[in-house]
């Protein structure tokens, strides 16, 4: 165990980040939603899923190949985000949280079964764009060069974009308001309404970004919805839920966890996580970086 | 410019606030509406800014039926709301907390409201730009929310319980202010358990019992009436 | 619920222990267990299919652990996303054993089950019932898929996805038409319902009625909030794990499956339709799921999910209270006059008359799609015949249903103050047509169970006396709102 040289540690540490902005990508959107609008979306794992779906279907399109589809696809992701918040979510806003969380569990039942109906059961692939699908050195390390040149520096800008998003624009600071009291902020003359469906397209635009980006890096199957939820659950409860900043330290422990651990427990290092969750959450119930106390309302 | 309530019922679930609350506001006026804890002061703004829709009657401004209809359109035709327990956004700073609230005026201003402007009619905020609201003082957050409200940049303003729960000498300074926005031009509608401060800001006075007017006229009308004031003000 | 404080002082505790210790409930459970004793021979007597002695094994199964379940979800108020580990751990206990250790008794390894899955909720309980609601549903989930990880991976010990095979059983067990299985389930089944109910009934159970309604109160009147909590969760995980203990002897072998969130889905779901809030609901939410289940899984194995996400979105946004709570509902509004409760009445018959009408829509539309694929305008193979409903599209069959379904019901509710019988004949054509749609569209049971659904909703609202003074005297003043 002690054999390991700074080298390795160096790579593995690379190889964390990787997968930190992938997750990252993800649970942003999950996060955001729960923040402004305070519902815990389980079907924000489906928006992944048809992000990459969209992705698979652009391609064989042949319109331009897979650069494009990194706006396409979320941006069709939005249009059944909208449709879900418009048609669902918005008569149960004052609900019980629980029931918004069944509600959505119940979206990601029919969302799993359509993408089977539409794709089909069967795992489908997607291609790494000409010229990334290789490797490339650093610190005489290979690195896959998709994750080097695409994902990371997507998942650093979107950290970016969203941090100056909410805390330097107007719009920001009335989404940060309406987290705070929506009724007031409706009083001040904002539409509300408007905005919840607004931030939750971006939410569900993160998703599908996500989703796309992560597309060429695995195998797409009708059951991966469930199975980034989980994950990004996970990460966002470690964070602390409702904040962004959160998410992303969130994030970058579950990568690093997940990479190093695999030199440490090869086999057991999902579990490494949900160790860590569990103490997180004894010791910090509200998550690293969560403000609110959990009340028992 | 006219606000006209007619006939106003609204209850919160089942039970009934209002049992047909009617009032006119005229433009530039400043008209008090007074009485007790509970008699329904609040949701009378309430029904009028959209808040709580009422089940039955109307409110019109300048003669535009805004009756139930959503709070962010009625702010958006010139009605702002300073609401009772402030409510200001307790993460924001005292800047931002002011910059949410930016909103063109409904009706062309001589000026509109900017931060700046904010700071120079409550110079007490201007040294806390960059707090957060969670940590002012009760009359520094009352000042923050009119100044928030003013923001939106408003021709009547619907003031709930300003003066509630702060120091008398603050409550003086408070009322300066408001006779200096009323100076300005602005119509104002005062609720106010605190008749006495409202009276000096006011030039007309409405007192609300049990969901219903039971007194309406001038302030000097009302100074004369002792029995309105002891049966309905305890004064 | 508003009584509940008052049934937690000292007195009122000793004499409900006077009332419990006379439970005339025993009486019906008693009942029940020597009527549906004789099913079995009942369906060998009229040469029924064995089919469904198994079928009637699996029912007793699953509402024995969707009561159990309920006790946490209704009763306690915490939503466990995750309880099909229980059932796996419960399955997998008593499989293992009985596999690996020669000549242990059965009855032993069937009695393990329950102390598997009550252990197991012990760990996993621990750390989640401090949370509360979100926090609660999330921890749940991700434990038990972490339950459903380790028996899919570890395959020393669980074999993996090759599941554990060849378990096992007694003979008696294993005789041809499963009747004797039937009655061992039966009596186990009925008699852990019975612990339930009266679980549920006695102090603790009233005391996690308390906590669900408002915990802060709960703890300042004295109840230990989180130790409770953390009891009820070890508890159901007994019940859950002896329900998977049954599924285990019923099948003979154990698959990851069993511990697989969409059996959290199904638990969740029958709880939910049969009515949270009420302590039998369950067992109707199982009967009906499990019928759709061996109705549809065999028909359309591909949209069984998109099926329970319907059903539940519907239930959510249509009968918040479930078919129980549904029949339970005539106490809606029970304080106020008489115009306007039967006001209320109508606008939930209203409501939930368009809502029905739009989920057999949804639900017989994606049934057409499935019988005949990417047929949208016209059928593919065969030749459209303007009478034989078989040869039109799925868009314009599910446009008849819409259009004539809709001009029923608006016909139906209209005229709410002349109710006569043209409308009582459409209430009948209505269910009736459901039917034949669904036996032409191959899946009679699923049809079935919407004319029964609507029969106990319709029937039963029409029943009401304030429902049929509706009807007679007229639309109730302001009745719109």
């Amino acid at each position: 165990m002690a054999g390991f040289t700074a080298d390795v540690l160096l790579v593995q540490f690379i190889n964390g980040l990787f997968i930190a902005a992938g997750i990252y990508l993800v649970a942003s959107g999950l996060s955001l939603v729960f923040g402004v609008l305070g519902v815990l979306n389980f079907a924000h794992g489906s928006f992944y899923m048809y992000g990459a779906f969209f992705v698979f279907t652009w391609i064989g399109f042949e319109l331009g190949g897979f650069w494009p589809a990194l706006l396409i696809a979320p941006l069709a992701v939005v249009i059944v985000g909208v449709a879900t918040e418009v048609v669902f979510l918005r008569p149960i806003y004052k609900a019980d949280p629980l029931y918004q969380l069944l509600l959505t569990y119940g979206l990601v039942l029919m969302f799993g079964d359509v993408v089977k109906l539409i794709w089909g059961a069967d795992n489908q692939s997607v291609a790494r764009p000409a010229g990334l699908e290789g490797t490339f050195p650093i610190f005489g390390a290979l690195f896959p060069s998709y994750q080097l040149f695409v994902l990371l520096p997507i998942g650093i800008s979107t950290i970016l974009a969203l941090y100056l998003l909410l805390n330097h624009t107007q719009i920001g600071n009335v989404v940060r308001a309406a987290t705070q009291d929506r009724e007031m902020v409706g009083a001040l003359g904002v539409n509300v309404r408007l905005l919840y469906t607004g931030v939750f397209a971006v939410g569900a635009f993160l998703g599908g970004l996500g989703g796309a980006v992560l597309a060429p890096m695995g195998a797409l199957y009708p059951g991966m919805d469930f199975d980034v939820i989980i994950e990004i659950f996970l990460v966002v409860v470690l964070g602390g839920l409702g904040s962004m900043a959160g998410t992303a330290l969130g994030a970058l422990i579950y990568g690093e966890l997940k990479s190093l651990g695999i030199l440490f427990v090869p086999d057991l290092e999902s579990v490494f996580i949900y160790v860590l969750m569990v103490i997180v959450l004894l010791a910090r119930p509200q998550g690293l970086l969560g403000k609110r106390v959990e009340t028992s309302r | 410019m006219t606000l006209e309530v007619n006939d106003l019922h609204t209850a919160y679930g089942l039970s009934q606030i209002l049992f047909g609350v009617s009032l006119v506001v005229e433009t530039g006026e400043c008209v008090a509406l007074l009485g007790r804890n509970g008699v329904g002061k609040t949701t009378t703004l309430r029904s009028i800014m959209g808040l709580t829709a009422p089940q039955r009657g109307s409110v019109r401004y300048n003669g535009v039926d805004i009756t139930g209809r959503p709070a962010y359109q009625v702010a958006r035709l010139g009605l702002g709301f300073v609401p009772e327990e402030r409510r200001i956004f307790p993460d924001l700073t005292v800047r931002q907390n002011l910059e949410v609230a930016r909103k063109a005026p409904a009706t062309p201003h001589g000026r509109a409201w900017t931060v700046e402007a904010v700071f120079e009619t409550f110079p007490a905020l201007a040294a806390l730009a960059g707090r957060k609201g969670g940590f002012l003082s009760g009359g520094e957050q009352q000042m923050l929310t009119i100044g928030r409200t003013l923001m939106g940049n408003p021709d009547l303003l619907l003031l709930d319980e300003p003066s509630e729960g702060l120091a008398p000498l603050i409550v003086r300074d408070l009322g300066r202010q408001i006779g200096r926005l009323r100076e300005q031009g602005l119509t104002i509608l005062l609720c106010e358990q605190n008749a006495k401060f409202a009276t000096k800001l006011s030039d007309r006075a409405y007192i609300l019992e049990k969901g219903q007017v039971r007194f309406s006229g001038s302030i000097k009308a009302l100074h004369e009436n002792e029995d309105v004031r002891r049966q309905y003000l305890g004064v | 619920m508003a009584n509940l404080q008052g049934s937690i002082g000292e007195g009122a505790l000793a004499q409900r222990r006077a009332a419990t210790a006379r439970d005339p409930m025993i009486w019906a459970f008693v009942a029940a267990l020597v009527l549906l004793f004789w099913v079995p021979e009942l369906i060998l007597y009229m040469g029924w299919a064995k089919f469904w002695i198994q079928f009637a094994t699996q029912v007793f199964i699953w509402s024995l652990f969707a009561m159990s379940f309920n006790l946490l979800m209704g009763y306690a108020g915490m939503i466990s996303f995750g309880q099909a580990a229980y059932l796996g751990i419960g399955g997998y206990t008593a499989g293992l054993l009985l596999k690996n250790i020669a000549g242990l008794s059965f009855y032993l390894g069937l009695a393990a089950a329950p102390l598997g899955g009550a252990l197991a909720a012990l760990i996993i309980g621990y750390f989640c019932v401090r949370r509360t609601h979100i926090y609660f549903a999330i921890l749940t989930l991700a434990f038990g898929h972490i339950v459903y990880l380790i028996a899919f991976k570890w395959y020393g010990f669980t074999g993996g996805d090759n599941g554990v095979i060849g378990i096992p059983v007694p003979g008696w067990i294993t005789e041809p038409t499963f009747a004797n299985y039937y009655k061992f389930v039966l009596v186990i089944s009925v008699a852990a319902i019975y612990l339930l109910w009266r679980i549920v009934n006695s102090p603790f159970g009233r005391a996690l009625t308390a906590i669900r309604e408002n915990p802060e109160r709960a703890d300042f009147i004295g109840i230990p909030v989180d130790r409770y909590r953390l009891y009820a969760f070890v508890l159901v995980g007994a019940f859950s794990g002896l329900a998977g203990a049954l599924i285990m002897v019923n099948d003979r072998s154990v698959y990851p499956d069993l511990a697989h969130w969409t059996q959290s889905t199904q638990v969740l779901l029958m709880s939910l339709l049969g009515g949270v809030y009420t302590f039998f609901g369950p067992i109707v939410g199982a009967v009906l799921l499990r019928t759709m289940d061996a109705d549809i899984t065999q028909n359309y194995p591909e949209i069984w999910q998109l099926f329970l996400g319907g059903v539940l979105v519907l239930i959510l946004f249509g009968l918040p209270g479930g078919i129980v709570g549904f029949i339970q509902e005539r106490d809606i509004g029970s304080g106020d006059d008489h115009a306007t409760r039967t006001a209320k009445l109508l606008r939930l018959f209203r409501r939930k008359s368009w809502m029905f009408l739009g989920g057999a829509l949804l639900f017989t539309t994606f049934f057409s799609i499935l019988q005949s694929p990417g047929a949208w305008l016209l059928p593919r193979t065969r030749v459209f015949e303007p009478f034989a409903l078989a040869t039109w599209g799925i868009v314009p069959c599910a446009l008849l249903q819409l259009v004539v379904g809709a001009a029923a019901l608006w016909l139906l509710l209209r005229r709410v103050d002349r109710f006569n019988r043209i409308d009582g004949a459409l209430l009948l054509i209505l269910p009736i047509a459901a039917l034949v749609l669904h036996v032409y569209l191959g899946t009679p049971l699923s049809g079935l169970l919407i004319v029964l659904l609507w029969v106990i909703f319709t029937v039963y609202s029409l029943v009401q006396a304030d429902f049929r003074r509706a009807y007679r005297l007229g639309r109730p003043p302001n009745g719109g709102g």
